[in-house]
């Protein structure tokens, strides 16, 4: 009863702040906010994103996904992205990575790697929002080979498949501000396949830094991650091509 | 599925195939590293990622832009005996905007990258035999509207190289020779669009196309090098305009002949090496200048493509420490045009005198490393570009511009 509530709690603040932005989208020839550079700079931003908004999807996923070889000494890892992933986009994750060879002299480590992910924003909508129907899953399987190179260096490689399906529907189009295309339906669907390497550094037990570099093979697309890997892991993804090119990444994970 | 989908999907369900195959084939040869002594394999590899990140202030023109640069090598060197031995290098690059992708009227050009070479070296007493073969794949997006691979200047270039090396005495002579081919799959002709555009001819493709030859020597003897290289371009169908403003029979050739010079001093806190750099190059290509669309008008200028450049690079670096550098990097590069003559800001050819194009770079640099694999590299750039082409509606040639930048290599 107590989740009951505190979901529907969620969910009317949720359609608030969506009916609060369309009323200062009408007010927005008086608001000098869009006016200013920054202002212009959003609009401009939005208007990218509301044009190419699957590619925008596939990057958050990227975000969600972990291409990065399992610890030695472990057997799997549990990790889930807290941003962007979860704020503020309120998409839910967890990826799984599990060791299925162990390296040994002649032969790299093999780890396998699958992702789920889902927008849970838009299931919280659907509930509180009359006429809006959505539907939402992101998922990825690949595998990682590693092979240790010098001490306390390890290179590694690997390639996954990777599909991400959005579909939402509002109950009338929405005007974010004007010179914006007023958004009605977003519907698409990217699979795709990437391949991926990169190098890991032990700066600690426990920690290491970790840089990869990963290319899509479908749309010619070229993204960098560069992350502190612990107990949580801070970095950075870049996307040269996208409407967004630094996406800070926060996640937290879980070895065994 | 439409047809591109499904082309695209084959495409890519065949790449990922062929790359597992390549690891359950290759992995446990690229693994196996065995001592050189007792005549086995011995591999060692080599990684690289480089992400460079800079803002660019002009006094003209879009005055701030942010650019990216995104490198990694991939290479694995392959010790087959004492004397032979095969190194194999994959690279991919991506330059363009950074921070916010430009598109629409603040578009940015943008380049992508595939650089596959295969290297065998052999020994043979004092004289090292290099054989190389080469492929690079550019993709480039000039246009708001272009998407990748359909870039008017995406090329493919496919090379073979042949290099000797000689130890005379004290001396070291490299000699070299290549032969490239060159495929510009997208590129139009737009001079011919313009003049046949009553017809119903297809646009004319492939007039980049080329065939690159030449061949260099290089003599390095302590401290100082030296090396001379010849650079031949035959253009397969672009054809030559001639003073009738109208395309001739003869196929374009374009010459480049580039000396270099230059020497290193090294100490233990202090490293300066100077180098200087002239190219001449020769093309039989001719100019036909439209000042307007319905120009009936057109001015002929011959030998238009023809320049003398001279390049001086003289980088003072300071070694703080094995792993603080800081460097003083000021360059001269000028290039005077032989028979091109300015143009004025109304768009008018000056014929009294020859066009000339300056630019001096002041560069600043600080490299730090901060682990056995990380290094960090901030650096500041101001730059001058003087000229007497005065017409600058579309490209400006007199402007300065401050650059800061920073980068990250990641590399084993």
């Amino acid at each position: 009863m107590a989740g009951k509530i505190k979901k529907d709690v969620i969910g009317v603040c949720m359609s608030m702040s969506l009916l609060l932005f369309q009323a200062s989208a009408s007010a927005q020839k008086e608001s000098s906010f869009f006016n200013t550079p920054i202002g212009m700079e959003t609009l401009s931003l939005l208007s990218d994103i509301i044009t190419s908004p699957m590619m925008f999807f596939r990057d958050l996923h990227i975000d969600t996904e972990d291409m990065t070889p399992t610890p030695a000494n472990r057997y799997v890892t549990i990790k889930t992205n807290f941003s962007p992933a979860l704020l503020p986009f309120i998409i839910g994750n967890v990826n799984v990575k599990a060791k299925i060879l162990p390296e040994k002299y002649l032969t790299p480590q093999v780890d396998l790697s699958g992702n789920l992910s889902s927008i849970l924003l838009l299931n919280i909508l659907s509930t509180v929002i009359k006429d809006f129907s959505s539907s939402s899953l992101f998922y990825s399987i690949g595998s990682i080979f590693a092979k240790t190179v010098a001490y306390k260096t390890r290179l590694f490689f690997g390639g996954e498949y990777s599909s991400t399906d959005v579909y939402f529907k509002l109950p009338q189009p929405l005007t974010i501000a004007e010179g914006l295309p007023a958004i009605d339906t977003i519907a698409g669907r990217v699979y795709d396949f990437t391949l991926f390497s990169g190098i890991e550094f032990k700066r600690k037990e426990g920690k290491y830094l970790v840089a990869q570099l990963g290319y899509s093979l479908r749309y010619r697309k070229m993204f960098s991650k560069i992350m502190l890997s612990g107990v949580t892991e801070l970095g950075i993804c870049i996307y040269p091509e996208s409407p967004i090119v630094f996406h800070p990444v926060f996640n937290m994970q879980v070895k065994f | 599925m439409c047809s591109v989908e499904k082309r695209d999907t084959k495409i890519a369900i065949v790449s990922v195939f062929v790359f597992y195959c390549f690891v359950i084939m290759i992995a446990p040869l690229l693994l196996c590293a065995q001592d050189v002594e007792k005549g086995l394999l011995f591999l060692r590899p080599f990684y690289s990622l480089n992400l460079s990140e800079g803002l660019n202030l002009f006094s003209v023109g879009q005055n701030m832009l942010f650019s990216t640069n995104l490198t990694q090598d991939l290479g694995v060197m392959l010790r087959l005996n004492d004397d032979n031995s095969l190194l194999a290098l994959y690279e991919i690059k991506y330059t363009g905007p950074g921070i916010r992708r430009q598109e629409g009227r603040t578009f940015v050009d943008r380049y992508m990258n595939h650089i596959f070479f295969v290297e065998h070296q052999r020994n043979i007493s004092s004289i090292v035999l290099r054989s190389k073969i080469s492929y690079i794949n550019e993709l480039s997006r000039s246009g708001a509207n272009e998407a990748w691979g359909y870039g008017l200047y995406d090329f493919n270039s496919f090379g073979l190289n042949e290099r000797v090396e000689l130890n005379i005495s004290k001396f070291k002579i490299s000699i070299n020779g290549n032969l490239s081919y060159f495929t510009f799959p997208n590129y139009i002709d737009l001079l011919s669009e313009l003049q046949q555009a009553t017809t119903t001819q297809e646009t004319l493709s492939g007039q980049q196309d080329n065939i690159n030859f030449g061949g260099g020597i290089g003599i390095l003897c302590g401290p100082w090098a030296a090396s001379l290289s010849l650079n031949v371009r035959n253009y397969i169908n672009q054809k030559v305009i001639d003073s009738s403003l109208l395309y001739s029979d003869a196929k374009q050739q374009d010459v480049l002949l580039t000396l270099l010079a230059s020497y290193v001093l090294k100490t233990n806190i202090l490293k300066f090496s100077p180098e200087i750099k002239l190219n001449v190059k020769n093309s039989n290509q001719n100019y036909v200048h439209y000042k307007y669309f319905g120009d009936v008008s057109p001015q002929f200028i011959e030998k238009y493509y023809d320049y003398i450049g001279a390049d001086f690079l003289f980088p003072l670096t300071f070694i703080i420490s094995n792993e603080k550098k800081i460097s003083f990097i000021p360059e001269i590069d000028l290039k005077f045009y032989t028979a091109r003559p300015p143009r004025d800001v109304n768009n008018n050819f000056l014929r009294d005198s020859k066009q000339y194009q300056h630019m001096y770079n002041l560069t600043l640099l600080y490299e730090t490393k901060m682990n056995s694999i990380t290094s960090c590299r901030l650096f500041y750039t101001y730059s001058l570009q003087t000229s007497n082409n005065k017409f600058e509606k579309y490209i400006p040639y007199n402007f300065f511009a401050h650059s800061l930048g920073m980068s990250f290599a990641f590399t084993y």
